[in-house]
């Protein structure tokens, strides 16, 4: 635990949940309430999520974060947003963002009046797609970033881009995996099955395209199964009643799992699973990937700005262009007959999480950026 | 010594015995000028230039060529006038000058100055040049340099002249730092202005280099590299020292990596280079995780060498 408490408060830059704004009880265990959790839990941060009420209850506050706290403002104004600053400023050592919102903007510059002396760490959580609507040559947005103290990206692509685009330094803290449920990962018992994770059926996860992929290798592949983990969305239920009546015989081989809260019932699919597929026509850096590779999974992404960090470079998986069934469908042919493949593949993907996906270290790394050598 | 003054704007100024021309205007304010002119060189040289100068001054401060108005409160510009026209003639009398580049806007000066240059040479050539701003002037070009105007010259200025050239600019003589009062001749100091002329050697054209943007932004950059032709070095005492030691050791240098992460940032939108930035924060990276206990000083060392070759080629 570190020498003395600071203060760390995320704000929430809107109130629409279905917007991305917070705080739902789902992003409390993704990288937004992972990064306060852990600043309090593991280096004596006092850390509080400042945002909107978009659930009834948040139980994995209770059940898996200890300590960290959810203030909710009255309502989606920057006089609310300031009202909370004054009355929790000698508190506010460490101001967090999630997003490079122009909402923040006013935010940011009534902090650094009112904390000249505090710090702002700025999680951009974009792609480059999203990083090109940002106004980074308005004046108001270059005073913006250089206000923050670190600001950084979640996958190397688009740290890479931000780079050369921004006038500013930017790290790469990635999205990363914590352990809340004890998990013991000594008893993988891999099975012939390809899983995947997310909102099935959705524009932006492109289910068809691992299903279509399916279908063309099924005979081929006579052992393997598919697993969907996830809700399905409704706009997707045509979609699947049509394949299921041309596919009358995968639907044996294809289970649809729904959703799972629970994080052990959650990462037990993982640990069953010899693939991970990711058909995503685009992501920042999903959250899956750090789930997939601590299970060990072999990966198979579309070639989404994140891809190769999930595969590192090719030692734990492989690539196929965006929307590309028959490319997906070729891969899983040459994948799924090679066990020496998938377990040396999969014992990388192990390694290598537990090397770059630890929101331990992740956390540790950014206490360290910000606070150099008296962090530790 | 005579003591003469203009008082216009409070400027005031006296000549000494040393002075080759000097002008004396007085009694501005009623409009009325009487010039005297005092040669202390060669006459007979000088002489027929005295009409055309009194004439110019005489046509300035009648206000035919500019306004009065113009000098209100501007004390320099009097000396300016002054100085000018003694740089040209003295130039003139030296018969080094065959080719003018006028280089700026247009200046009340400009037709006196050439009307003494083409009667005292017919054959001088004058050029203007619409450049105006002294970040586009060539470097080692001009044998002779004139500021054609008030204060100190920026370094491009005295850059622009070859090794071995001269430079002539007026400037208030506490303005002037000891650097270039180290290489210049002072000619007719007065209360607190002098003329300059500075002698453009390499070691003084060195020293102004690191004063311009380009020079600063190498200085920037090659500190920079500093930094990081560090590394291995600092792996090395790394590797060297006690566990007890090993965490301030590497905190100080990666404290001093981050300060020049922040220069490089500063000067990326002037390099040739889409990637330094990115390189750069992962050597940083790289040294974080060995700090934490979650890197190697392999890591670091190969990217490192990466980095080096990327600002050997920027």
């Amino acid at each position: 635990m570190a020498q003395s408490k600071r203060g760390a408060y995320l704000f929430a830059s809107k109130s629409d949940p279905a917007d991305g704004g917070g705080w739902t009880n789902q992003q409390l265990l993704k990288d937004c309430g992972l990064v306060p959790y852990l600043l309090h839990k593991n280096h004596g941060f006092h850390s509080v999520m400042v945002g909107f009420r978009c659930n009834e209850s948040y139980p994995y506050l209770e059940r898996y974060l200890h300590g960290l706290e959810l203030d909710f403002l009255p309502e989606d104004t920057l006089q609310a947003r300031t009202n909370y600053i004054d009355s929790h400023v000698d508190d506010m050592d460490l101001l967090l963002l999630y997003g490079a919102s122009k909402s923040y903007i006013p935010l940011v510059d009534y902090y650094k009046r009112v904390r000249p002396d505090g710090k702002i760490y700025l999680a951009t959580d974009m792609n480059t797609i999203w990083a090109d609507r940002i106004e980074h040559e308005e004046s108001a947005y270059k005073n913006f970033f250089h206000s923050c103290d670190i600001i950084a990206a979640s996958c190397r692509v688009t740290q890479k881009y931000l780079s050369a685009k921004w006038s500013v330094p930017v790290n790469l803290i990635r999205n990363g995996w914590y352990n809340f449920a004890g998990i013991n990962f000594n008893d993988v018992r891999k099975e012939n099955i390809i899983l995947t994770v997310g909102r099935i059926g959705t524009f932006q996860k492109k289910t068809n395209i691992l299903l279509e992929a399916f279908a063309k290798v099924a005979d081929a592949l006579p052992d393997w199964n598919l697993r969907l983990v996830g809700g399905v969305s409704k706009k997707f239920i045509p979609y699947l009643e049509k394949f299921f009546a041309e596919h009358q015989h995968l639907s044996k081989r294809v289970t649809f799992v729904g959703q799972i809260t629970d994080r052990a019932a959650l990462m037990a699919e993982y640990k069953r699973a010899k693939i991970f597929c990711l058909t995503s026509s685009f992501e920042g850096a999903p959250n899956v990937a750090a789930e997939a590779l601590y299970a060990g999974n072999y990966i198979i992404s579309s070639a989404v700005e994140a891809a190769d960090d999930m595969i590192n470079d090719g030692n734990c998986g492989k690539i196929f262009p965006l929307n590309d069934s028959d490319a997906l469908a070729e891969i899983f042919l040459t994948v799924c007959p090679d066990e020496e493949l998938i377990r040396r593949g999969g014992q990388n993907a192990a390694t290598y999480a537990r090397d770059q996906f630890d929101a331990n270290k992740i956390v540790a790394r950014l206490n360290y950026l910000l606070y150099g050598g008296e962090a530790t | 010594m005579s003591e003469m003054y203009f008082e216009l704007g409070k400027f005031f100024f006296t000549d000494d015995e040393h002075s080759e021309l000097l002008l004396d205007v007085r009694d501005y304010s009623s409009n009325k000028s009487r010039m005297h002119s005092h040669l202390v060189e060669d006459e007979n040289v000088l002489r027929p230039l005295e009409d055309s100068v009194s004439r110019a001054v005489k046509e300035i401060f009648s206000g035919k060529l500019v306004s009065p108005g113009d000098f209100q409160g501007s004390h320099v510009s009097m000396a300016h006038v002054v100085t000018c026209l003694r740089i040209v003639a003295r130039l003139l009398r030296k018969a080094q000058i065959h080719t003018v580049l006028r280089i700026g806007q247009p200046a009340p000066l400009d037709e006196p100055l050439e009307e003494i240059l083409l009667q005292f040479n017919p054959a001088n050539t004058i050029w203007r040049t619409p450049i105006d701003s002294a970040n586009f002037l060539p470097e080692k070009f001009f044998d002779t340099v004139i500021f054609y105007d008030a204060g100190l010259p920026s370094p491009q200025v005295f850059l622009s002249a070859k090794d071995g050239g001269k430079v002539y600019f007026i400037a208030a003589t506490a303005h002037v730092e000891e650097l270039l009062r180290s290489h210049a001749k002072l000619f007719s100091p007065t209360k607190g202005l002098a003329l300059f002329e500075v002698e453009i050697s390499p070691q003084l054209r060195r020293e102004l280099r690191r004063r311009t943007p380009q020079g600063q932004l190498e200085e920037k950059f090659s500190a920079i590299a500093q930094v990081v032709a560090k590394a291995p070095e600092v792996m090395k005492k790394f590797r060297s020292l006690s566990n007890r030691k090993k965490n301030s050791y590497l905190d100080e240098y990666i404290a001093e990596v981050v300060r020049a992460e922040y220069i490089l940032a500063e000067i990326f939108p002037l390099l040739a280079s889409d990637t330094i930035k990115f390189n750069f924060n992962l050597l940083k990276e790289f040294l974080i995780d060995l700090r934490l206990g979650n890197g190697n000083v392999a890591r670091v060392l190969r990217q490192q060498e990466i980095l080096a070759l990327e600002f050997q080629t920027t």
